[in-house]
């Protein structure tokens, strides 16, 4: 039969009912952490693609696009949801979508943000364990990961300036520049401490502008070291003057800033300060240095039991992105902070707050003050024990039934029986708890996991909803689906019923939504090929919305949206209703995709489905998400007991020989 | 309360597929359940919904529909064949169809000969939805409870 269908000349038009193909995509600000320590924003990562693409840049306009990048050297940090560990991984497509339409603003307890679209999950973890969770269906409370160990590919990179900027002469430079005689100077040949000490000192102190560098502190040991390394580094002349009572070295030399720039180090305003992808991928010791003289000139140490902030170790900047850029420093250290804006002056300030005991030790041991007021109050915040409660799991029932599994007691298991019967009734555990638990189990491979995965549990504390109309992008990631961004969250590409466009395809579509008539449009993917034992089909996919018998607008307004807009969505929906109707007639063969872990009655009408088959149209239906506890396809099966019905799980690929299998069986 | 309202075939017969529609939908619109004596052809099917969809508004949030009918696969020829003559002569009074308008009929299950119907309501009277009824139908059956 297979053969037969192979064998077959006529154009194949396949229907795919139920996941609606939304964009599933987070806006273009969005940071990429690639895993050489770049973070670029992924609106910026796709332009660049674009520009080498012929066929986007002839569609300017386009509404979605896929680039596979498969061959060009794009590696970014992702998260492998079942180790838990975070690895470089090759991305394989980058997606741009035109979207209209709500977008969601999620903020989670340690102060960090991602916007996304409805369809775009982030990594949650519950009582069912790890799972990818859309961001229209997360609540408040929900814990989402973020990282707490990473790490980059480490490598030293000694920037070589280029004789189209420079003149050389010997083992000096001068900048080539029309308007001026610049000074000559000399340049480092090896990345040592005092080059990453005099990047941390200008990213922060200094007014940094494009023929001169003005250091300004009133530590005379920070002077000093400045004043040094300028001159062991460069042999330049300095200026040395008191500023409204503030002691300032100037440098001023376009080559010195000619030589920065060389390296994407470039003057900047103090709100668009970035750390050079060349510091974030060096080896630890040299890290240290940086973020030690980043602390020594930006860092605060509170008081550990007075003031507002008792208890803090601060480091804030105008410029959100190099504040986010430190953290990822931070994290090779397993130092996890949390962020909050202040506004000074009508100015917001990102700050990153340290706190906890364990934290400010790991600070101590690592990286220190050189600066010894500093140094002592850390030393205080270090002895004062203070707890840090920022991060838990919310995983106790889990832990619970795993403790009935093997039998052991409450003392023996959570090493604790006072606290225990908090922790069950909060459904909340401390990381050092599940830490010490796993010292305790070493054979205990939950909580292995757990305790020494990359990640923290970090708790939901609001969400919002704002329309948006304009470009939405995402990062296709092979195998682990996941992608960290610039402020540690980890971000997904869930393919959830779109594994079926993937195969055929090689590239995704949409998700399940839950959100009812995400797609309100028809789409349909031209020449797809689908390869089974050796063969080839062609065919066209049409995506259409859900076909519903009823439309309530109550619905939408479940999902936060307001009721002006939801009574929107209802009018476009019916009229996606009737598009569908009309394409029934076209199609050789229709694809029901249904979520098998929800009710299989409320997510298409049993009349629909009979309607088709009336109409001698081939059905599968495939129940998708199989790889979860809660799925159940019987249930599915005896709703439709007339039908083919195929278990799946799209974003795993499980099943998906069988599918095909009952697919070619239909369109005999 | 539910209201049903029974549609034998002959009611509908000499109706063309918009009027039938129109008359099935004028029914559901005013909140009551059709009950109808055979079924409806793909087609009319397939149009029902779009007309329902034309409609919806904040009152009238579309349909339930839900088809019950004998199977005929085991049927020997000959009486198939006679079936077959006699659905052409007077047309395929088989089966049962009941379409309820949604903001009453919550979900109607199907298990090939059994159907199941999900109302917002119990028998009762007490709100078994989430969704906001009219606040007076339920004053007024707690009163008559009272009384009796």
């Amino acid at each position: 039969m297979v053969d037969k269908l192979f064998q077959q000349k006529r154009h194949i038009k396949m229907g795919l009912y139920g996941p609606p193909n939304s964009g599933k995509c987070v806006t273009p600000d969005t940071g990429i952490v690639f895993a050489d320590g770049t973070i670029r924003p992924i609106g910026e990562v796709f332009a660049s693609i674009q520009e080498n693409t012929y066929l986007i840049k002839k569609i300017p306009d386009f509404t979605e696009a896929y680039v596979d990048v498969r061959d060009k050297n794009l590696q970014v940090l992702s998260l492998d949801p079942e180790t838990l560990k975070i690895i470089p991984k090759q991305v394989a497509l980058v997606y741009a979508q035109h979207y209209k339409g709500d977008i969601h603003h999620i903020r989670t307890r340690s102060g960090r943000v991602i916007t996304t679209t409805p369809e775009h999950p982030l990594i949650s973890l519950s009582n069912e364990g790890v799972q990818k969770i859309r961001s229209a269906d997360l609540q408040v409370g929900q814990a989402v990961a973020i990282s707490h160990y990473l790490r980059f590919d480490q490598h030293i990179i000694v920037p070589q300036p280029s004789t189209t900027q420079f003149v050389m002469e010997g083992n000096r430079i001068q900048a080539i520049s029309k308007f001026h005689n610049p000074k000559s100077m000399t340049f480092p040949t090896t990345i040592n401490a005092s080059f990453t000490r005099f990047i941390a000192y200008v990213l922060a102190e200094s007014n940094h502008v494009p023929n001169r560098i003005k250091f300004s502190n009133t530590d005379q040991g920070l002077l000093d070291d400045f004043l040094n390394i300028t001159k062991e580094l460069f042999s330049l002349p300095v200026i040395h003057r008191i500023n409204k009572g503030v002691p300032e070295i100037e440098i001023n030399s376009k080559t010195l800033t000619d030589y920065l720039s060389s390296f994407g180090f470039h003057p900047a305003l103090s709100g668009d300060k970035i750390i050079p992808p060349l510091i974030m991928g060096l080896p630890d010791h040299l890290v240290v240095e940086f973020l030690r003289a980043m602390f020594d000139s930006e860092g605060y140490v509170a008081d550990s039991k007075n003031g507002k902030r008792k208890g803090e170790l601060e480091l804030s900047s105008k410029s959100k992105l190099m504040v986010e850029q430190i953290q990822l420093l931070l994290n090779r250290f397993g130092i996890v902070g949390t962020f909050r804006t202040k506004i000074v002056d009508d100015v917001p300030y990102t700050v990153l707050a340290i706190t906890g005991s364990d934290n400010h030790r790991i600070f101590r041991d690592r990286i220190g003050f050189t600066i010894s007021y500093k140094k002592e109050r850390l030393e205080e915040l270090c002895k004062a024990g203070l707890k840090r409660n920022v991060f838990t799991l919310p995983i106790v029932p889990l832990l619970e039934e795993e403790r009935q599994r093997l039998k052991t007691t409450q003392k023996e298991f959570f090493l604790d029986d006072k606290h225990v019967a908090r922790m069950k009734r909060d459904n909340r555990i401390t990381y050092h708890r599940i830490q010490d638990m796993a010292g305790q189990h070493p054979e205990n491979k939950t909580l292995q996991q757990f305790a020494w995965a990359d990640t923290l549990w970090d708790d939901i504390v609001e969400l919002s909803i704002e329309p948006y109309d304009g470009y939405v992008y995402d990062l296709t990631i092979e195998d682990t689906h996941t992608f960290v961004i610039s402020n540690g969250l980890v971000a997904s590409n869930t393919t959830l019923a779109n594994r079926i466009c993937k195969d055929w395809l090689g590239e995704k579509m949409g998700t399940v939504s839950n959100i009812p008539h995400e797609t309100r449009e028809i789409q349909i993917k031209e020449k797809i090929h689908i390869k089974h034992k050796n063969k080839e089909l062609t065919f066209s996919l049409v995506d259409t919305p859900g076909i519903a018998t009823k439309i309530d607008y109550e619905d939408f307004l479940k999902y936060k949206m307001p009721e002006k807009q939801a009574k929107t969505r209802a009018k476009e929906a019916t009229k996606g209703v009737i598009e569908a109707i009309k394409w029934l007639d076209d199609m050789d063969c229709v694809v029901v995709v249904l979520d098998s872990t929800l009710n299989p009655y409320s997510q298409v009408n049993v009349t629909i489905i009979g309607n088709l088959a009336a109409r001698d149209i081939p059905v599968v239906i495939a129940g998708n998400k199989i790889d979860l506890k809660k799925s159940n396809v019987k249930k599915i099966e005896s709703a439709f007991p007339q039908y083919d019905v195929v278990g799946i799980s799209a974003i795993h690929g499980k099943n998906m020989e069988e599918f095909y299998e009952s697919l070619f069986k239909i369109l005999k | 309360m539910l209201k049903l309202q029974f549609v034998p075939y002959a009611d509908i017969e000499h109706l063309n597929t918009d009027e039938r529609i129109d008359k099935l939908l004028d029914i559901v619109r005013g909140n009551k359940i059709v009950l109808m004596q055979g079924r409806l052809q793909p087609e009319e099917e397939g149009q029902l919904i779009q007309q329902t969809m034309h409609y919806i508004e904040e009152r009238f949030r579309g349909i339930e529909i839900c088809t019950i009918y004998p199977e005929e696969k085991n049927l020997q020829l000959l009486k198939r064949m006679k079936k077959e003559m006699v659905k052409y002569i007077v047309g395929n009074r088989d089966g049962i169809t009941i379409i309820g308008p949604a903001t009453i009929v919550r979900e109607i299950k199907r298990d090939p000969n059994n159907m199941m119907l999900l109302t917002m309501h119990t028998i009762n009277g007490r709100k078994r939805s989430s969704r906001k009824q009219p606040r007076r139908q339920h004053r007024s059956s707690k009163k008559t409870r009272r009384r009796r």
